[in-house]
């Protein structure tokens, strides 16, 4: 270190350094001034765009209807550019807040005919970086079918930014032709599964035609295949029948999974048995999702595969089971059922969730109510293992030590 | 002793002429990448999230310790947050004022049976109660441990979602804060184990009703200055490092975070004097020990406002604390250091953490030191220890104005005219003299460490409705 100034750089600099300090003070002063500068600038500007937009807002808002129905011509603002904007955007809000459709029928007649799609279309083509992201979710929000071309060759776009912006495109049309090209990407790999927005735009452009997924589901591998489950569960319908029967004894444990949660959803004659098996799974999450898919039935024969659940040897099933009971019919039966299975930690899970549901109270009161369910000698029962069914979990809580074996339980 | 000045001085010019690139560097990265993001919402529906049956539940964690007089407003603005599948647990550690009481009575607590499974030891829970009036409120009571590390860790064995959500009781988040937060993590809900939000000042700002009706600048010199530096170290700093996967800190008063990861690496250390940072250093250090693919991500737009120090005093004792927080952390992860095995964390995050924040009062104080001396002597000319002085002032004065500019084009969050300018103004005076208060407090905090001192002193503060002492987070 003693020679550090017989390195010739340094030498160089403390013989510079006069006028590098200089220049560095030259470059901070400008750099701070082009920075104010630029704050002071950008706020005059953004204020005035903002005025200007407002003010077209207000005029477009005043003559809507003679915009939309062509009394006032297309000619008269197509080149104004705040007035397209803001047309463009009232339109936009129509068709997001509208489920009619006729009402969406006219505002696409409209964006056709004032060559707002087209307009929209090329920025989608056009546009870089950003603003092609926001002009594909543009082109998406508009709903029409011709939008999905366009949309589909973003997802080709080697940004991962403008492939979710397609994504998120397609998932604003809600078409089921926007859903096949993305099934097809998937599957074959194009398409980075990741991210949730894939996962939702799947499930919002299949849920009119959930069986679009089921060729693609086939042959799918690995975690494509997983994915489209998840979205098959979420999307299922009577639609999708025998299929779910056969997927239900799928070597992926994410697939019956997928298809416990799936029969959870609608009136599938087989649910039961299907789910009664499922419920005795080897995986404890295909295990949970049937139980708690069992549970949403709230029928009396889905009790003794719930009451498995609660005995469970995973906790989550153990809970998810908990909360399934809790909602069924007949809580002191429910409770007596509990008490036979003989386990203590079922006991505890099925008080718990009764106090998270709100419903401990109540029962207590039912059973100690003279008009109750059962008798007095079978009420005092009830109650008494309620309550030391709470002090177990009261003691529970005070352990702070030695939380492996609790852990274990 | 001309050759020790004129060694020293070469090298404290180094070392100030790198540390200034890298916050050159720091400020082109952070603008780059919050510009992204900022044009990445634009595209974004958050209702979309919300409605989606993919939106995984999340248990806020709020620790509250003698927090009578904000813990109302603090849980009534927790329990508006909107979020599809929300679970609220607030941990009394220990309070010797009212706070439990005060929950009681507004919220109707009732003794809760509830399965607690102590996954973290912790000090001794007294009681778990939930609201008879909003059931997605829990309340832990337990014994004080002297720690907030501990209060969260009991916060986490009480939680019940996948995602925990930490904040300080005296914190309050904005409504779409959590749908915020979680828009990079459901983006690629595999890799993202942990995200940190902005942490912004409420000091000044408006309120009404557990919510920020207008956002204002604090009139208070001091607590103007914490503004500067908290968008600093926030739109600069965490949105930069986070750009590289290299974020080495989430604040404790705001960050979510995978609950099982904080559980497998054992929740919050309790002894730790600055718990986020270390906890955030332990999962680097177990994710990339087992070579996992993780990242932990910054979003600079769902916002928490929390209070800030306003008196000196406070403040020299928190940013004390927040020194020896640095290293409480550092020393003992110290083998991290340019190891292969802990990639860009131990080669350049770590590391300049040693250098440009460990080190940084030592070295400052010693270049001022030699500068000083070397002119004195005339090893260095008056005229260039003048300009080096400017050249420093400005240079600082300029990354500060970096982080208002950065601010301005992004969130805007301070709409008035007057505020923006009295924060450029400010950002000149905080180069003098609360560069030099700030250098002393930090010295001090390792002065203090160095001694074994490391007792938590409460830092001040009004509270969101009454004067109340309470906690304090890293920003």
């Amino acid at each position: 270190m003693a020679y550090a100034s017989e390195i010739p750089l340094l030498r160089a600099i403390d013989s510079k350094a006069a006028s590098f300090a200089v220049r560095a003070i030259v470059f901070s002063l400008l750099g701070i001034l082009s920075l104010v500068g630029f704050i002071l600038a950008r706020r005059r500007i953004r204020r005035r765009y903002f005025d200007r937009l407002a003010g077209a807002e207000f005029y477009v808002r005043q003559h809507w209807d003679a915009i939309l129905s062509g009394q006032i011509p297309v000619d008269d603002w197509r080149t104004a550019h705040d007035d397209a904007e803001a047309i463009t955007a009232l339109t936009l809000d129509r068709l997001d807040a509208t489920t009619d459709p006729i009402e969406t029928a006219k505002l696409h007649t409209f964006l056709r005919g004032a060559g707002l799609l087209d307009r929209m279309g090329v920025d989608a083509r056009r546009l870089r970086g950003w603003q092609r992201e926001i002009a594909l979710v543009r082109l998406g929000r508009t709903r029409a079918p011709e939008a999905v071309p366009l949309l589909v060759s973003a997802l080709d776009d080697p940004r991962p930014g403008t492939q979710l912006a397609a994504v998120r495109g397609l998932a604003r049309t809600g078409l089921a032709t926007a859903a096949e090209a993305m099934l097809e990407r998937i599957v074959t790999g194009e398409l980075a599964i990741e991210a949730t927005s894939l996962l939702n735009a799947l499930m919002i452009c299949t849920r009119s035609n959930p069986r679009v997924l089921l060729p693609y589901l086939y042959v799918a591998k690995g975690s494509a295949r997983e994915v489209l489950a998840r979205v098959m569960a979420e999307t299922a319908s009577l639609a999708l029948g025998d299929d779910l029967l056969v997927l239900a004894h799928d070597a992926s444990p994410e697939v019956r999974s997928s298809v416990a949660r799936a029969l959870g959803r609608g009136e599938f004659g087989f649910a039961f048995a299907t789910l009664d098996t499922l419920s005795t799974d080897e995986e404890w999450f295909v295990r949970l999702r049937a139980v708690t898919s069992l549970g949403r039935f709230r029928e009396p024969r889905a009790l003794p595969a719930l009451l498995r659940g609660i005995c469970d040897r995973s906790r989550h099933v153990r809970q998810r089971a908990a909360e399934a009971l809790v909602m069924m019919p007949n809580s002191t039966d429910v409770l007596r059922e509990v008490l036979d299975t003989q386990d203590s930690y079922a006991l505890q899970a099925f008080i718990a969730e009764l106090d998270r549901a709100g419903e401990f109270e109540r029962l207590v009161t039912e059973l100690e109510s003279p008009s109750g369910p059962c008798s007095g000698a079978e009420s005092s029962r009830l109650l008494q293992a309620l309550e030391s069914g709470t002090e177990k979990l009261g003691a529970m809580m005070r352990i702070s030590a030695g939380s492996k074996t609790v852990e274990t339980m | 002793m001309r050759t020790v000045l004129d060694v020293m001085n070469d090298l404290l010019f180094f070392y100030y002429f790198a540390s200034n690139l890298i916050y050159l560097a720091l400020l082109a990265v952070a603008l780059l990448s919050s510009r992204a993001h900022h044009q990445h919402l634009a595209s974004l529906r958050l209702e979309r999230m919300k409605s989606s049956p993919l939106t995984p539940p999340i248990t806020l964690i709020a620790p509250a310790h003698n927090e009578e007089g904000s813990i109302i407003p603090s849980v009534r603005s927790l329990l508006s947050i909107d979020y599809p599948e929300l679970e609220v647990v607030v941990v009394n550690d220990g309070s010797a004022d009212r706070t439990l009481a005060r929950l009681t009575e507004e919220y109707q607590l009732e003794l809760a049976r509830m399965l607690y499974i102590p996954h973290i030891v912790t000090a001794r829970v007294r009681g778990i109660y939930r609201s008879a009036r909003d059931r997605r409120l829990v309340v832990v009571d337990k014994e004080p441990d002297g720690s907030k590390a501990d209060a969260v860790n009991a916060g986490l064995n009480a939680a019940t979602s996948p995602y925990t959500c930490v904040v300080d009781a005296d914190s309050m988040l904005e409504s779409d804060a959590l749908l915020r937060i979680m828009v990079k993590i459901l983006e690629d809900p595999k890799r993202v184990i942990a995200a940190g939000g902005i942490v912004r000042v409420l000091n000044g700002c408006e309120l009404s009703g557990g919510r920020i009706r207008r956002v204002r600048l604090p009139k208070r010199l001091i607590v103007v200055i914490q503004v500067i530096e908290y968008l600093r170290a926030f739109l600069i700093g965490r949105e930069a490092w986070a750009r590289g996967n290299m974020l080495t800190i989430i604040s404790g008063a705001f960050g979510i975070f995978r609950r099982d990861v904080v559980l497998s690496v054992g929740g919050y250390r309790a002894e730790a004097i600055g718990e986020d940072f270390d906890l955030i250093a332990r999962v680097h250090r177990k994710m990339l020990g087992e070579k996992r693919d993780y990242r932990i991500a910054f979003v600079p737009d769902p916002v928490c406002w929390t209070e800030v120090p306003s008196t000196m005093k406070s403040l020299g004792r928190q940013r004390a604390r927040w020194q020896k927080g640095l290293v409480d952390t550092l020393w003992p992860n110290r083998d991290m250091l340019f190891r292969r095995k802990y990639g860009r964390i131990g080669s350049v995050a770590f590391p300049y953490m040693w250098i440009f924040e460990f080190l940084a009062p030592v070295l400052e104080l010693a270049g001022l030191v030699a500068i000083a001396l070397a002119a004195i002597l005339g090893v260095l000319g008056r005229t260039l220890f003048l300009e080096f002085l400017i050249y420093g002032y400005l240079f600082a004065a300029m990354i500060s104005v970096g982080a208002v500019l950065q601010e301005e084009v992004t969130y805007r969050r301070y709409n008035d005219w007057r505020d923006v300018a009295r924060l450029i103004l400010f950002c000149f005076l905080e180069q003098f003299p609360y560069r030099q208060l700030h250098l002393m407090w930090r010295l001090q905090g390792m002065w203090q460490y160095a001694r074994g001192d490391v007792v938590w002193r409460p830092v001040e503060r009004v509270g969101l409705e009454s004067a109340t002492p309470s906690t304090e987070s890293h920003p």
